[in-house]
Order: C-alpha cells, then structure tokens, then sequence
C-alpha cells in the first residue's frame, strides 16, 4: 500500500467544482511535484492533505490511517506556506521551537533538535533574528527548518519560490533537490516525503521525482518528468510542459503507398510511421490529427532538401544558448530552437524538416496522444 | 475536551459563534428595541409589571408622537394622564429642528474648510506642519468640561448666550481637527499622480480638489462628515450649558430636561427618544459602509 | 542643506498652506483655546455666587480642592470614583469589544450583521441613549427589572439608580454599550492585518486557540491594543458626563460623582466658577498625560527604537528562549 492515497477527493466550493474526483498514489520519499496553471485545484488538494480543507468526498490515508477527519495538527505533517507565515514577532529560534514548545519537549531536547535542523539548513547563525531582518532565501529556510524540525511523515510545500526572485529561485531550487536528497539517504525517523504545488513546470521537471499535472481539478498525467516530457498524454501536458511549447499543427493523415504523410494545408511531411499501424483499422483514406513536435525537433535545413518544407522567419530571440526563432509557413506560424551560430536573418526563407521521431499525433476531438505507448 | 475531529470541532464552534452572537445582539439590539416599542404603547400598559415585550392591538397608540407633534392631549385620557403630558414635550420637535440645523451647518464648515485642510496636510509640507497637527489632535481631546465655563461666561459677557451661533462655532471647532486627521490619513492612499496629472493639465487648486480629489476619495469624505454630523448631533455639554429656550436648544438638551420630570409620561419620553435618534440613525444605516471603511482607515496614521 | 531656490518653493509652499488651513485654525483658536487660556484665568481668581470678586487669589483654589479635599464635596472621593469606572469600563470595553472581533474574524455573513448591528449604538447620541436607559433602569415600571421578575429571579423591581452599591456600575453597563462599537471596528479591521497564513501555521505547530492569542495575535496585535487602550481611558474620563446627568445626577450620595460631574458641580451648582475652572484644568492636564503618552509614548519612532533595544538585549543572550519559555 502506498505511504499516501488520496482517493477518490472532491472539492466543491460555492460556485466551484475546484477539485474533480481525484486519486492519487504518492510512496515514501519521493518528491511529488502537482503542477498546473492557476485554478487548477493544486493548491487546494494541497491543503486538503494538509487537513486546512475539508473535502467534500473522499479520503485521506496516511501511512495506512484514515486521516480525513483528523485535525491538521495531528496528523504529523508539515506545510510550507506561500507567504512563508514566519511569526514576525518572533526570532528565528522561537519561529522554529514554536511546534516543539506547544508539544511540551523537554527544553535541551529542543535545544539540540533547532540546533541540529538549523545547522543542517545553514541558518544558525541567525537565530536570534527577527524575520523581517532576513533575506528571501534566509527566511525560506527558515520556513523549511520550522518543517523540518518536527520530523514529519509528509512535507506539503505550497509554491515556496514564488515569492523569490529569478536568480534566487534557481538557487532555492537545487537546495531543495538536495535537501530531499538528503532526506532520504538518512536512515531513520524523517520521511523525506514532499509535495510541492507549482504551475511552473521548469521547477517541477526539475524537483520532481514524479509529477501529477492537473488541469481543473482533474489530474492529466502523473509521470516521471521525463516520460511527461517525451511522452504526454494529450494536448494539455504536451503545450503546458516543456518551454518554449510545442508546436502543434492541424492537418490529416494520408497513406501514400507505404509510408504515412500528414498534411497541412498545401504542405505535406513524412511521418515515419507505418500506413498499418495507424490507418490499419479505419477505412477512410484520410484521418485528422493535430501533429505535435518540439521546437528542438525543428530543424532549419536549405530549401533544397527533400521533404523540406518553406518558411519564412519572422523574428529571432536569442534566449541564451540557443535562438528562438519563429517561422511562417504556409499560414501558420512554428516555432524552432535554433544555434546562434547559423547565420539567419528576419525575412530570410528557409527549409524546415521536421524530425519524424519526435512527432506526436493528437486526436482533434479528444486530444490524445495517438502514439502514447500505454 | 475530546475534540479530536475536524467535524466536531467545526460543529462546537457553530454552536459557540451562534451563542455568543445571540447575546451581543440581545445586548445590542434589545434596548433600541425597548424604546420603540415603549413609544407605541398606551401609558397605563407601561405602568403594567412585568411590562409587555410585544405590545398587542389593545395597547398600541399614536398618542405619545400626536402630542409631540401637536401639543394636543389625548380626550380621553384622565387628569393624571393629562398632567404627565409636560409641556416641554412640544419642544421636542422643534429642538431636533435645531440638532439638526446646527449639524448641517457644522457638516458644511467641515467640508468648505476640513477637506482642503486636510488635503493640504496630506501633501504639502510647510514651515511647523508637524506641530499644527499635533496641536490640531491635542485640543481635540480636550474634555468639554474644561472649556465650557470660560465659554458660558465669554458668551454671557458677548449676549451670544443662546444662540445657535455660538454651537455651530464650537461644534465646528470640535469636529474639525478630526475631520482633517481622517481625510490626511485617506488622502494619503490615494495615489498622488491623478494630482499631478491634472495640475499638468492647468487645473486651479480648487478645481483639482472638486474634480480629481473628491471623486476618488468619496468613501473617506462621506465618513468624516457623518462623523461630524453625528458629533454636533450628539453633543451634550455644551448643548445643555449654553443655551437657555428653544431658540437654540438642541435635542440633547431638551431630551435630558424632559427625562428628568419624575412624573412624565414615559410614553412621551420613549417617543421622544425615538423621534431624537431618528435622524443619527438614518445616516448610520444609509452610509453604513463608508462609516465602517472610515473607521478602518484610522488605522494608518 | 537646502539650496535657496529649495527654500523659496518651502515659504511659497508654507503661505499658500496657510492660507488654506487659517480659517479651520482659527476656529479652534476661537472656540478652544481662548476658552482655555480664560479658563486659567478664572482658576486663578475667586468667585462668589457666580460673580467674580475681583480678587486674584492665585493658587489658592487648587490648594482648596487638594487640602479641603476631605470635605464635601470631595476632590479625593471624586478621584476614587473616577479610578473605579475608568479602569473598570476600559477593561469591560477592550475585552468585550476585542472578544466580539476575535468573534466574527474571518466570518463575513455573521461579521457584516453584527457590524451593522454595532452601528446603532454608535450612531444613537450619548443624552438618548443615557435617556433609554433610565427607562429600562426604572424603579417602578423599568424593563430590565421586568424581564428578570419575569424569568422569577427577583421578587421585587429593583431600585437601580437610587441604590448607591449598583449605581456606578447601571451606568457602567449602559456607557459600555455605547463604546463597544468603535472599539470593535477598530480591532476588526486591525485583526484583517494578520495573514491568515499566520494562523494555519500556528494550527499545524498544535498551538490550540488559547495558546495562539495569547502568543500569535495578541502580540500582533499591540500596538493597535495600546492605542485602543488610551483612546477608551481618556473617553472613559470624560464622555460618561451624560450618562451620570441623565440617570443619577452624582448620586446616590456620591457614588457616582466623577471628577467630571464634579467640575460641573462646582460651576453650575454651586457656581464657584474659579474653583471649577481650576477643577477642570487639573482635570485637563490628567487627560494631557494620556494624550502624551498616546502619541510621544506610542509613537512609531519610539516603538522602533525600543524593539531595537530589546533585540540588542537578546543578542547578548545566547537564546531568546530562556527569556520566554515558562
């Protein structure tokens, strides 16, 4: 049985249906990342384990408990808040023995616990602080040392870097990976169990040993970051992970002999794919699909190549090692990742040969992932 | 306690939020409640023990209000009846009359004189800004007490003893400081680019002040002089002190001379208090939310 | 240093300032302070049946007031009295009022009721309400001894105001609810100042909600509590003058004569106008005090400076805890 099951969880607010029937299985140690555009419900099933809110149907089993009625406090959780919620009136030291003091530890106990999580966190230097004397990063940690020092079964973190600036989130972000790292390698009383809510997917494919994106209140997919990556399971996940977004175009399939062409437009590109495979079943000649590929698997080659398709560049942005450059074709506008070192200019018409293996075929109505090894 | 699920502890406290509002509301509510009732009541079913909570049809009369109104006793009432009925009953009206033109007049100074003060506070810095404003609060909280007797006997010495004059001069001079301290702390929010836009623009001061300020700061004007209109209103001390016949007595004064008759008809002071309260009363229930978002911004000195 | 043309823009600025706030000035000015400065004037002189003597008798109407204080009408009693029901009403209203916030937070339907329900207290002036609560206190015919022989705990109407042990606190109970309201706003909207983060926090560190007031939003919460705490004093001073004219005119006896009540009787009925005067400015420098320690005590400056001091302190100590743990 898994350390966490949320099963079958809704939540309905007046006017609201903010989280739809949502299971979830979540194993000991790993580092859940729910990831999702705002509104999603994230945040919401967030504080449902967290027990801040009470779900209208469904339950909470912690570590083999039934913990859905249980309060918040004893269900032996820790959450991290958006806003941090440090006591502003309080030092550091106070901040983080405040659990241990509310549950009457012996005073050197608590002393040697906030010592041991302080330094663990590089923040004993700060402990008679007040928190607005310290910096972002400072009080973050802070926040996570007030976790961290109650040993709890689960971490819950509520979008932590938000509040960060860009250099710092980057930062924050590998301490977080090793902190859990860390956790885990510990043998003994800590879990290094995390949930953490973001909509931003670099965070999660970045943290997450496993990531479960939701999209009004349902879950879409919950893969390793690689298989959501490489493999999404409908337009949603395709467009929402993975930056700049894919492209996606509208078109149809068509056998031509063996192989199977998707056209778009005037244009047609090779698939790769055997006409059996896909067009095995079905009568018809043809079969609408929105086609989805990479900006990365969009290669700029001379017009002359076979099978290139014309475009025409509308604008270069150089991103740091690689150029986003935006193509017009036909009437539609692609997006491709680029090397700098390529000698292209705005208005410049180019070939574009799509990499047959890194292209997805999405269902037009259901917006599946046709190819999805399942 | 075992108040071990989330369920029962939401359902103790319902239970002790709805106990507890009761009785505030019952404290709260019950005596306003009282006197209205009391003022529709005949006087004899006032004099009942216990007295009735929910007046019937048997007991229910206009009578109280007709004599406020009119100075006619009812006919059939008895001579006790009729002599409970004090003539100073009849001054009721006219006294709120008073309370009333006095405040109007007292909202009015505020706001030709309070709102561009307290802009002017809120903006600008001058040479002893600081200790003009700490002076303006200082005398505000002045206890009326100290200030009246020079008053009554200045006013004396000037014949302007009883005067509806003489209370709108003080009563201005109460409220202002207070009306500049809310409007400072309000205007203070207000982004000051729509300002500096419009003098951009070639507006005058006062222009500005009627075009741009005052639409953006509604909530918070409309606060301070309801607050001022509720201060004059209210005013006793002085009220009571400085004025000798209704030319210029407010309803403070008149309600407090009437209540103290021990033999008056209760009936009538009930209706009295109400009729008294009435106009006070109003405005709070109109402009409830600005009294409250003005009472909130206080908060930022 | 400021360059000249600095300078000039500050005189400019400075008479056109004054030029707008000259007449507000001036009323205070007129209706306030010349009245103050009389008012030391008068303290300072003697005055028989409400006419001056002519004779400037310095400061023997204060020594009067303090020595002769023993006999009636009595400077010291007045002070006790006064002790009593301030400090009583400002406790009553800054619990009362402060519990009714702590109430309602976070409730918007309930909050908005009893917020609209608060405002009639507030907006009924002081005289009418003093005026209704004679009515309900009345010995005869009065409400509140009805609904109690109602619910059979009293055989007999009680005799409210003319009863010299409860007479303070009748009028306790009615100034009570008049100035729970403002109170009230004030800590509602102070309370909205706290992240209800803050709280869900305090929920998961097991802090039950005892233990979360007292050691999350109350400190959160005092500079707000000590501002509330002189406003009610220096109210709780003065503003009962209506209630005590209305419902028990100094008496039973004098256990309900206030320093304020006996300024107006030294003026008004006995109309020795300069003791009175001198009544009312020791009086007015009693509320002075308060009205410094508001705002030079309570200043953001100053709370600055001592926060700064007090974490000074802690820094020497090696943990803060062994300070707070008890």
């Amino acid at each position: 049985m898994a350390y966490l099951q949320l099963k079958n969880i809704t939540k309905k607010f007046p006017g609201c249906l903010a989280v739809d029937n949502l299971s979830l299985d979540i194993e000991e140690g790993e580092f859940l990342v729910l990831l999702g555009p705002s509104g999603c419900g994230k945040t919401t099933t967030l504080r449902i384990v967290a027990g801040l809110e009470i779900q209208t149907k469904g339950n909470v089993i912690l570590d083999g408990v039934d913990v859905s009625n249980v309060p918040p406090e004893r269900r032996n959780i820790a959450m991290v808040f958006q806003n941090l919620a440090l006591y502003p009136h309080m030092t550091v030291f106070d901040n983080i023995a405040f659990c241990l003091k509310n549950m009457r530890t012996p005073l050197s106990e608590i002393e040697n616990k906030v010592q041991e999580v302080s330094k663990k966190l590089e923040i004993d230097h700060l402990l008679n602080r007040l928190p607005d004397q310290l910096s972002g990063g400072q009080q973050q940690r802070v926040a996570l040392a007030r976790a961290l020092v109650r040993s709890p079964k689960v971490f819950l973190l509520d979008e932590p870097l938000a509040s960060l600036d860009a250099k710092l989130r980057t930062a924050m972000r590998s301490e977080f990976k090793l902190l859990h790292k860390s956790l885990v390698e510990e043998a003994g009383r800590v879990s290094g169990t995390f949930i953490y809510v973001t909509h931003d997917q670099v965070e999660a494919l970045v943290l997450g040993t496993r990531i479960a994106v939701l999209n009004k209140g349902k879950i879409e997919q919950i893969d390793t970051p690689s298989n959501l990556y490489r493999n999404p399971r409908n337009i949603f996940t395709a467009t929402f992970v993975g930056s700049p977004e894919m492209n996606l175009i509208e078109g149809s399939l068509q056998r031509v002999d063996d192989a199977v062409v998707f056209n778009f437009g005037k244009l047609s590109v090779e698939t790769g794919l055997k006409g059996k495979i896909i067009l095995g079943k079905a009568r018809a000649e043809t079969m609408p699909v929105i086609l989805g590929i990479r900006p990365e698997f969009v290669h700029p080659v001379s017009l002359e190549t076979n099978g290139a398709i014309r475009g025409e560049i509308i604008t270069i942005e150089p991103i740091g090692t690689m150029n986003l450059t935006i193509f017009k074709v036909d009437r539609l506008v692609l997006t491709s990742l680029i090397s700098p070192d390529l000698p292209l200019k705005v208005g410049e018409n180019v070939g574009l040969q799509l990499k047959p293996e890194a292209m997805h075929l999405f269902h037009p109505q259901t917006e599946e992932n046709l190819m999805r090894e399942k | 306690m075992l108040f071990n699920t989330i369920s029962s502890r939401r359902s103790a406290k319902r239970i002790l939020v709805i106990i507890i509002s009761a009785i505030v509301l019952v404290y709260i509510l019950s005596p306003i409640y009282w006197v209205i009732v009391s003022s529709f009541q005949k006087e004899i079913a006032l004099q009942d023990r216990p007295p009735h909570f929910v007046p019937n049809q048997k007991i229910v009369t206009l009578n109280h209000y007709h004599f406020l109104f009119t100075g006619e006793i009812p006919p059939d009432s008895t001579i006790m009846l009729q002599s409970m009925y004090t003539m100073s009953g009849t001054l009721v009206y006219p006294a709120i009359l008073n309370s009333i033109i006095v405040a109007l007049f007292v909202t009015f100074i505020n706001f030709i004189l309070g709102f561009p003060a307290g802009h002017i506070f809120a903006r600008y810095r001058f040479w002893g800004d600081k200790k003009v404003f700490i002076l303006l609060l200082a005398t505000r909280l002045l206890p009326s007490i100290s200030i009246v007797v020079p008053m009554y006997i200045l006013l004396l010495r000037l014949g302007l003893l009883d005067t509806k004059y003489a209370l709108i001069g003080i009563y201005s001079a109460i409220t202002l400081p207070f009306t500049i301290w809310i409007l400072r702390a309000y205007f203070r929010n207000i982004p000051v680019e729509f300002e500096e836009a419009s003098r951009m623009d070639g507006c005058g001061y006062f222009k500005m002040l009627i075009k741009v300020v005052l639409p953006l700061a509604k909530p918070g004007i409309i606060a301070s002089l309801i607050f001022a209109f509720m201060a004059s209103y209210g005013e006793f001390v002085f009220a009571t002190i400085l004025t000798q016949t209704i030319r210029s007595k407010t309803q403070t004064a008149v309600l407090a001379a009437l209540a103290q008759g021990l033999s008056s008809s209760r009936g009538m002071i009930a209706a009295a208090a109400t009729l008294s309260f009435l106009p006070p009363l109003l405005l709070a229930v109109i402009f409830r939310k600005q009294i409250l978002e003005g009472l909130s911004a206080r908060l930022k000195i | 240093m400021l360059s000249s043309v600095e300078i000039k823009k500050y005189n400019q600025t400075s008479v056109f300032a004054y030029s707008i706030i000259l007449p507000s000035i001036a009323f205070i000015l007129i209706f306030m302070f010349i009245p103050l400065l009389y008012s030391i004037s008068i303290a300072f002189q003697e005055y028989k049946f409400g006419v001056p003597t002519g004779k400037i008798i310095w400061f023997r109407n204060f020594v009067d007031i303090f020595i002769k204080g023993t006999v009636a009408p009595g400077f010291y009693e007045a002070l006790l009295v006064t002790l009593k029901f301030t400090v009583a009403a400002v406790i009553a209203v800054v619990i009362i009022s402060l519990g009714i916030a702590l109430l309602i937070k976070d409730r918007f339907f309930t909050s908005n009721w009893i917020k609209y329900a608060l405002l009639l207290p507030y907006a009924i002036p002081g005289v009418v309400s003093a005026v209704i609560w004679s009515w309900i206190y009345h010995p005869s015919f009065g409400v509140l001894s009805g609904a109690l022989y109602k619910l059979g705990l009293i055989k007999e109407y009680l005799t409210i105001t003319a009863d010299p042990n409860i007479a303070l606190w009748a009028i306790l109970f009615a100034y009570v609810w008049k100035f729970v309201p403002y109170s009230t706003f004030l800590f509602s909207a102070g309370l909205t100042t706290i992240p209800s983060s803050v709280y869900e926090a305090a929920q998961m560190d097991r802090s039950g909600p005892v233990k979360t007031f007292f050691k999350i939003t109350l400190p959160l919460l005092m500079p707000l509590l000590q501002m509330v705490l002189v406003m009610q004093t220096i109210f709780a001073l003065v503003m009962h003058f209506g209630l005590v004219f209305v419902l028990t005119q100094g008496g039973p006896g004098s256990s309900t004569r206030t320093l304020a009540w006996l300024v107006y009787m030294e003026s008004f009925t006995y109309t020795r106008f300069g003791r009175g005067a001198a009544m009312a400015i020791i009086l007015a420098l009693i509320m002075l005090g308060f009205i410094y320690l508001y705002l030079v005590v309570l200043s953001p400056e100053r709370q600055l400076k001592r926060k700064q001091a007090k974490l000074a302190k802690k820094r020497e100590g090696r943990y803060a805890f062994q300070h707070d743990f008890k």
